[in-house]
């Protein structure tokens, strides 16, 4: 029974295709627990590792998707020219990367930080499906507050947002640490006040 | 030819502290030592080159330039000891503050964030080298099971859709093509997708509702929906998230 599981999501993962196995739509199939599911599917990926087989399991939040190995992506550039998915303005970069870190995060925080009117980067984060409202603030104004989503994730090869690199320095850390936590004190009193 | 070269380094700056951690870094100063009287210098003709070439200076620029001449001029004025009283010995004992700090800090935590932006657009390199297909085309099963309530499609649900067709079509674009001077109007589009919507007993996917066709064409047809959206001709449905979105006339809609 339970190589039969793996099996049949092997199969859903062929079937889904870059859209992505959802594990709680797995679950429902099969009739198993969601939990469970994630379990399996990543046993699956250990394994495809493992054996190293021509396709690897890629994990983002609680969506799976098969893929094949990076390894082999210049046979594959040179069978098929793939088209290259539109990479992110500077802008977007700076904007998206400060939503990704400091989220949930308001325009005008970001602003804040770069300097420069974030209201274009935020459209187009919006647009491309990066960046998503994720509720509002409490308190006067009710500004709007953004998150990563789950296409983030996969857009940038993160399981999930644990995995975002450090951003400092190992030696510079220690001095950032007390930069940035007196920063975010000046946020919070600005949001909340 | 200096102004041109100029020119296009106006659009590589991200904004004034983008143009600021350039100049530093030009300048091979220390960014918690920062000489304030030539960076503003350095700043203030930069502003005066935009001005040259009658570009918009954005007012962040503007708020920048005069945050550096406060700090400046905050700079030129004498020390606190000057007059510093007999009497009063403890005054040299606080820590002078340093008018630079508040911006120095700013930039600290920009120059983190640009970092990060470059992390990411690695990992995005990174990741166009795992490959994958299409989703099979089989009925999504969801209408065999509990279905969600029906979800209105927002604008931006749309414009993401969109992303996602013009993706598709890249991916399934023949190698080869023809030219055609042929042209489409808005409105000869929206009677084609209200004649396509209005007969069909069924909602359409959207997803197939072009399956060819040049970007010329697919943009005015994706501009008619959103017109025939606002105008409450059609309606545009999602059976919940990553679902396919279905697109219907609206009487059919008033009629249940």
């Amino acid at each position: 029974m339970n190589s039969d599981v793996a099996l049949i999501l092997e199969t859903l993962l062929y079937v889904s295709g870059d859209e992505g196995l959802e594990a709680a739509h797995a679950s429902d199939v099969l009739g198993i627990d969601r939990a469970q599911v994630i379990h399996e599917l990543q046993n699956l990926a250990s394994r495809f590792e493992a054996e190293a087989r021509a396709l690897a399991i890629l994990q983002f939040g609680s969506r799976f998707q098969m893929t094949t190995r990076p390894e082999f992506s210049d046979y594959v550039q040179r069978y098929a020219a793939p088209p290259q998915r539109g990479k992110l303005s500077q802008a977007a970069l700076e904007t998206l990367a400060i939503v990704a870190y400091q989220q949930p995060v308001t325009r005008a925080a970001i602003e804040d930080i770069r300097g420069v009117n974030a209201d274009r980067a935020i459209a187009t984060l919006t647009g491309k499906g990066l960046i998503e409202e994720g509720g509002r603030l409490k308190g006067a104004g009710r500004a709007i507050l953004y998150e990563t989503t789950v296409r983030f994730l996969d857009v940038f090869h993160l399981a999930s947002l644990n995995e975002l690199p450090s951003v400092t320095d190992e030696e510079e850390a220690e001095q950032m640490d007390l930069f940035s936590s007196g920063y975010r004190e000046n946020r919070n009193d600005d949001f909340f006040a | 030819m200096g102004e041109e070269r100029y020119n296009v380094k106006l659009d590589s700056f991200e904004g004034p502290l983008d143009l600021l951690l350039h100049l530093i870094k030009q300048a091979e100063v220390d960014i918690y030592d920062i000489p304030v009287a030539q960076i503003t210098e350095q700043y203030m003709a930069f502003i005066h080159r935009m001005q040259e070439l009658e570009l918009d200076i954005a007012s962040e620029y503007l708020v920048m330039a005069s945050t550096l001449l406060a700090i400046k001029s905050q700079m030129l004025l004498p020390m606190q000891d000057v007059w510093a009283d007999e009497d009063l010995e403890e005054v040299e004992a606080l820590p002078e503050e340093d008018p630079r700090e508040a911006l120095v800090a700013q930039l600290e935590v920009y120059r983190e964030y640009k970092a990060a932006a470059a992390g990411l657009a690695e990992r995005q390199s990174e990741r166009a080298r795992f490959f994958s297909k299409a989703p099979s085309k089989i009925t999504p099963s969801s209408e065999h099971r509990n279905e969600p309530a029906m979800i209105e499609a927002s604008l931006s649900e749309m414009l993401q859709a969109y992303q996602k067709l013009k993706w598709r079509l890249r991916v399934n674009r023949p190698r080869t093509t023809t030219v055609e001077t042929q042209k489409w109007t808005i409105e000869d589009k929206m009677q084609t997708i209200r004649t396509r919507v209005i007969d069909s007993a069924q909602p359409l996917p959207f997803l197939q509702m072009y399956t060819k066709g040049e970007v010329h064409e697919q943009v005015i047809s994706f501009m008619a929906l959103l017109q025939l959206m606002k105008e409450n001709a059609v309606v545009c449905n999602q059976r919940g998230n990553f679902a396919a979105i279905y697109i219907q006339a609206r009487e059919e809609t008033n009629h249940e």
